[in-house]
């Protein structure tokens, strides 16, 4: 392995790692809010021990989410010195709001977890919002800054000298709108329907059912309105990436030749060597007009561009396919318990439903680390897209595979530690409650 | 607005050595202490280092960015050259945040698995402060071999030097000490007042000597700025300081106010870094043999200093009332 494929699987698994807990650690707040509100005003015992159980698992969600972002904003210059020696300055507006953003998540979050009984029932139920807030607010910028690595803009570049920085310019690059608008709601979802689809599944299995039951409904309200407007931003992305990275779009559609009319290609073997895609479902015009909103607009191809400016095709594509079918199943089956639970709210006690959403329960987090690989291979060979590429941006120390092969350990480590303790939660509030009776109404 | 950014980085770094240094202490007491102890010291720096632990690390983070975004050539000689430690004290810091939540909020408090968090909590507060001191005292200490063309020499030898096990060592201690005098404060009962009076008692002393070592080291093993020390300058005065300030220390630990010998150890440990500071400058990173890295020669542009100065002081505007109100509202009644 050398030292540059080395850098950018380490980072790639240690984005992996943390976006997965910085989505949790954004919607989670918000969930949590809704279920302290309900126990502001109704006062039934089943929300409070909501609230406290779900403010358990934000704070170790929260806390594996912050020191896992710790290591990443060390890891841009363990990794990236020489990119970060000329981007530090250029994109790193977005960050030094960041800081103050989490800064005050993190003083809020203080305040909520040991605020119980300390503090009025409104305030202490705002300093959640807060959290929720902030950690929103802190993801946006941070996709800023990845925005401008897409689109670069806020200074000159010429014969290697970075010369006329303008910080702000670079942080409201072309990208950010689009990209953190699709990010967040993808949170939103991933969030909504991966907690759902535990306590669907706790549900299902009769442990403390009203609990689960209420739980259940509040995540899947939130996640099934987010998967159903993620479309929506979707479209917009496609329409920026065919503006401002066409190459890009064109190694996520497989898009081997500049063609109006271009289809849409589902599914299928990507063969590279033949330029080609086999056995995939073609719908005509129909990427022509994703791209453009007109069908027989002419879409470029990857033949367009020069070989060694080419992003890993079969990834960017395969990657980009397995968003889209989490994206539309998280979507239908948003949509069948919106319409159905509000139309004739029986749903929650059908098996077959109960089935689907607790199949449901990853989706949301593959479609985010697909769309992740789908934003940061597809601007492969590039670190800054058109300005410098990712190899003349790799650290000069040698040996990064045994930091790599290490990291690998210790991340699936924390995996399984996670893991565990969250299911220890669960388990603990079934023993407690199984027995014990709850009135309720729900 | 250079100014302004260059204080907010010697503040941000100043708050982290005190509140986060109180806190990895706090894990590093844990060892120190008897058995029948170790559960007073936990009960004790949950209830008050737990709201704030997460904020007290934020400033390591604010450093990191200020550094990166006004600073880049101090920030990527560090990661480049002190790759190694670094990457090992984020697997610590990882460890030991971990730690530490998983032990409060485990939903099931026995004991195997208790121990086990505690376990990690004390080693990793150990490593992590152990390896904080290690790279500070390569940053100050012209440890970092930049000329050389070995892996050894440039990666390894730059920070595993006596000199940085001694900054190390030192760090560690010091850690200790803001922790015990911190505790102290918080004790309800007379007994334990007393007994974190002793420990901390002990860790100042400690801090005393060590820092004795560290200069020996640093003179026998030859690093310049012990060579440079005149007997009448600012930095003989802010080392003066430190000693006053020490001496304050011992005598206001026995007052019935906490604030005071808070404030007496607070200072000891600024005055320390302030004499660092200046046997440096106008350097920030040192190398061996070789000019090191002012805030001057790698400060960025003139349009990012200024934007990320504002962005700092409107910061603070949120920051400083949160972090106080929120240290406040959780202090024992004394």
């Amino acid at each position: 392995m050398d030292n540059l494929l080395a850098a950018r699987s380490l980072m790639a698994i240690s984005m992996a790692f943390h976006i997965i807990f910085s989505c949790i650690g954004m919607v989670m707040p918000f969930i949590m809010a809704i279920a302290h509100y309900k126990w502001n005003t109704t006062g039934k015992e089943k929300y409070y021990i909501l609230t406290k159980t779900w403010s358990r698992g934000v704070s170790i969600l929260f806390v594996t989410g912050a020191v896992s972002g710790t290591m990443l904003s060390f890891e841009l210059g363990l990794l990236w010195p020489r990119f970060m020696q000329h981007a530090g300055p250029i994109f790193g507006m977005p960050f030094s709001l960041e800081g103050t953003a989490f800064f005050i998540e993190a003083i809020a979050l203080g305040f909520y977890m040991y605020g119980w009984e300390k503090f009025n029932k409104w305030f202490h139920w705002f300093m959640g919002i807060l959290v929720g807030i902030s950690g929103v607010s802190s993801g946006i910028l941070v996709v800023a800054a990845n925005g401008w690595m897409n689109s670069p803009t806020g200074f000159e570049y010429n014969n290697g000298i970075f010369s006329n920085i303008d910080p702000l310019k670079a942080m409201m690059n072309d990208a950010w709108f689009s990209q953190a608008l699709h990010m967040i709601i993808a949170a939103f979802s991933a969030t909504g329907f991966g907690v759902a689809g535990i306590h669907a599944y706790h549900y299902y299995k009769g442990n403390y059912p009203e609990f689960h039951k209420s739980a259940f409904k509040i995540a899947l309200t939130i996640g099934a309105i987010a998967a159903l407007i993620q479309p929506i931003s979707g479209d917009i992305s496609a329409k920026d990436l065919a503006k401002r990275q066409p190459l890009k779009l064109a190694a996520i559609e497989a898009h081997f030749q500049t063609q109006s009319n271009a289809p849409l290609i589902l599914g299928g073997i990507v063969d590279t060597e033949n330029e080609t895609v086999n056995y995939a479902i073609k719908i005509p015009g129909a990427l022509s007009f994703l791209a453009h909103g007109n069908f027989h607009t002419e879409v470029k191809g990857l033949n367009e561009f020069p070989k060694d400016k080419h992003p890993p095709v079969v990834i960017t594509h395969y990657a980009f396919q397995i968003m889209v079918i989490c994206g539309i199943i998280m979507m239908v089956i948003g949509l069948i318990f919106l319409i159905s639970h509000w139309k004739f709210k029986y749903i929650l006690s059908k098996k077959w439903f109960l089935y689907l959403v607790i199949f449901c329960t990853p989706l949301g987090f593959i479609a985010v680390e697909a769309g992740w690989t789908v934003t940061e291979v597809g601007r492969q060979p590039w670190i800054i897209y058109g300005i410098m590429k990712t190899k003349d941006g790799v650290t000069q120390m040698p040996g990064i595979q045994y930091s790599f092969y290490f990291f690998i350990l210790v991340y699936i480590f924390l995996t399984i530690i996670v893991t565990w303790i969250m299911r220890r939660q669960i388990r603990f509030i079934n023993e407690q409650y199984s027995s014990s009776e709850i009135n309720s109404s729900c | 607005m250079l100014s302004i950014v260059i204080l907010f980085f010697w503040i941000s770094i100043l708050l982290y050595i005190l509140l986060g240094g109180a806190d990895f202490g706090a894990g590093i007491l844990e060892i120190f202490v008897g058995n029948k102890n170790k559960e007073k010291v936990r009960t004790l720096t949950y209830n008050t280092i737990g709201p704030i632990w997460e904020a007290n690390h934020m400033w390591l983070i604010i450093s990191i960015v200020i550094l990166f975004v006004a600073f880049p050539s101090i920030y990527t000689s560090i990661t480049t050259y002190l790759h190694i430690p670094i990457m090992i004290l984020l697997l610590g810091n990882l460890s030991r945040g971990m730690a530490f939540i998983f032990r409060h909020y485990d939903a099931y408090q026995d004991e195997k698995s208790q121990q086990f968090y505690n376990y990690i909590f004390m080693i990793s507060s150990l490593i992590t402060s152990f390896l904080l001191g290690v790279i500070a005292g390569s940053i100050v200490g012209h440890q970092i071999q930049v000329t050389s063309n070995n892996f050894l020499d440039t990666y390894i030898f730059s920070w595993l030097s006596p000199f940085s096990i001694s900054t190390g060592i030192l760090c560690v201690v010091v850690f200790a000490f803001l922790a015990s005098t911190f505790l102290i404060g918080e004790s309800e009962t007379e007994e334990d007042k007393k007994y974190f009076r002793k420990k901390s008692l002990i860790f100042s002393i400690s801090v005393f000597i060590w820092g004795g070592i560290a200069l020996i080291i640093a003179k026998l093993w030859g690093t310049p700025f012990i060579e440079n020390i005149k007997f009448i300058s600012w930095n003989t005065l802010s080392f003066l300081c430190s000693g006053i300030s020490l001496l304050f220390y011992w005598k206001l630990i026995f007052s019935s106010k906490k604030w005071r010998a808070r404030f007496a150890a607070s200072s000891v440990i600024m005055w320390m870094l302030v004499t660092t500071a200046l046997f440096i400058h106008p350097e920030i990173v040192t190398f061996k043999d070789q000019i090191g890295h002012s805030f001057l020669s790698s400060a960025a542009n003139s349009l990012t200093i200024y934007y990320l100065g504002w962005a700092l002081l409107l910061g603070s505007i949120f920051i400083i009332p949160g972090v106080v109100h929120l240290i406040a509202s959780f202090q024992a009644k004394s």
